[in-house]
């Protein structure tokens, strides 16, 4: 048994540490690619969606492994997964904002975008940390700051870029809310 | 003759306590997570609600101005990056331990991922954004630090030699704890050493040294009472100026029965500012 516990442990360290460099190798390739209709073919590829799918699968087989790694560290545990989760769902949306940009025709717009936000960098570096977290088997604050502050920024974009769907933050007392949310139109831009 | 224009000084822990009781009713922690797995302490609602109710003030055209400063800014963003103070100070008031530990593992997949995404994702942006809808002064950094030379001799001083009388008769005087207990002194002692956990445990205490150029919550006030000074100087005619916080170190406090608010009386006294909390000053607020 226990002989089994160190090749599955094993197997899982060598499958994250696989997992980023694919999850790497995509991001680059993907950032490349969307130079590419920018400049040159004006064009969304199979490739590019195909490379999207590579990254976001890599970007689940982590999710798991990081959620186990630190079943017993449990800041460590929302830290990395929910980073992790996060980063997956807006390249989901990268992917299906793509793919519609594709079909309005709209390819290189779409594709300047995500390079002008620098969406593609952002998830390099939430990449590079983990690697770092797993090597390390704790998050720092350094390393806590470099995920979260990207995931931020990827997060923000996102929901301007509407590529990801942001609920609205509701109050319970429906009143309340309508008489918040006029007095905060009245006075503000806050975005809610 | 116009009533006073008010000034509100708003300290971190209101703006993220607002923020926070704001986003805990976010919809993505609907149904059994939101009342079984999170808790919503008293200060944030308070903070919620004062921060409502000053918007609902500037909307009648009620002379108010909530503002904050630069340290208070700092402050914020030193709670929201650092991994440490993020875990005790916001989500270890926030959970409820014993039913998370109960959730299963796909349950406890959803909870991280919303707590993820609500308190440690949304809550700095939107922090961000409630104090960009605030004014924001002007501090002058030298005069600051006097002013924090001045508070901690003239305020808090005094207090720390006050406990540190108090400990040695409680303490070291091997009185039992049924006499302490009757003893008027030992609630003042209690209610002390309550105030100045906070300041105590960043300190060496025993050989009396204090780094108290070092905490926040000084600086933060010095900046009140510096913006006070300056609005006297500068406006026609003198606010009302309040200084709200719900950190310790500034709250009036109760200990077994005794009203312990000699703190903020000094203050009001020394720097002629109001030192209040969010729920007494939602009091004064709904009473206009």
């Amino acid at each position: 048994m226990p002989v089994l516990v160190i090749i599955l442990s094993n197997f899982n360290e060598n499958k994250a540490v696989v997992d980023i460099k694919n999850a790497q190798t995509s991001t680059y390739k993907i950032e490349s690619s969307l130079e590419q209709i920018i400049s040159v073919s004006g064009q969304i590829t199979e490739e590019i969606i195909g490379e999207f799918d590579n990254l976001i699968k890599n970007f689940e087989n982590l999710a798991n492994i990081f959620f186990k790694k630190f079943e017993n560290k449990y800041f460590n545990q929302i830290i990395a997964f929910g980073a992790i989760k996060t980063t997956s769902e807006i390249c989901k949306g990268l992917k299906n904002n793509l793919i519609a940009g594709h079909k309005s025709g709209e390819n290189p717009i779409v594709a300047e975008k995500i390079i002008d936000k620098n969406y593609m960098s952002y998830i390099a570096i939430i990449l590079e940390s983990l690697g770092k977290v797993y090597d390390v088997g704790e998050i720092n604050n350094e390393e806590f700051m470099s995920i979260n502050e990207s995931v931020r920024n990827l997060f923000k974009n996102s929901v301007q870029d509407k590529i990801l769907e942001e609920k609205k933050v509701q109050f319970a007392n429906k009143a309340s809310e309508e008489m918040f949310l006029s007095m905060l139109r009245n006075f503000t831009n806050l975005k809610i | 003759m116009l009533p006073k224009p008010m000034k509100i000084f708003l300290e971190s822990s209101v703006v993220l306590g607002a923020a926070q009781d704001k986003l805990l009713e976010s919809p993505q922690l609907d149904g059994y997570i939101q009342s079984k797995f999170l808790q919503k302490p008293e200060r944030y609602i308070y903070s919620r609600k004062l921060v409502e109710k000053i918007f609902e003030l500037l909307y009648r055209g009620i002379n108010l101005e909530p503002f904050v400063s630069r340290k208070v800014k700092e402050e914020v963003k030193n709670l929201v990056d650092n991994k440490t103070t993020m875990e005790k100070k916001i989500l270890r008031p926030l959970r409820i331990d014993e039913n998370i530990s109960g959730l299963s593992e796909p349950d406890r997949r959803i909870f991280d991922i919303t707590v993820y995404q609500i308190f440690i994702i949304k809550l700095p942006i939107f922090v961000d954004e409630i104090i960009d809808e605030f004014s924001s002064t002007f501090v002058d950094r030298h005069e600051c630090s006097q002013i924090v030379d001045d508070l901690f001799f003239k305020v808090y001083r005094p207090l720390i030699t006050r406990l540190k009388f108090l400990a040695q008769n409680f303490e070291l005087s091997g009185v039992s704890e049924k006499e302490k207990e009757s003893d008027p002194d030992y609630k003042e002692y209690k209610a002390l050493k309550l105030v100045l956990q906070g300041l105590m445990k960043n300190s060496v205490y025993p050989f009396g040294f204090w780094p108290y150029k070092n905490f926040f919550d000084f600086m933060i006030l010095s900046e009140a009472i510096f913006a006070n000074m300056k609005m006297k100087r500068e406006l026609v005619q003198e606010p009302d100026f309040y200084f709200i916080s719900n950190d310790k170190i500034f709250m009036v406090i109760t200990v077994s029965g005794m009203v312990y608010d000699k703190v903020s009386k000094i203050i009001k006294k020394e720097y002629g500012i109001n030192v209040l909390n969010s729920k007494d000053m939602v009091e004064v607020l709904e009473k206009i």
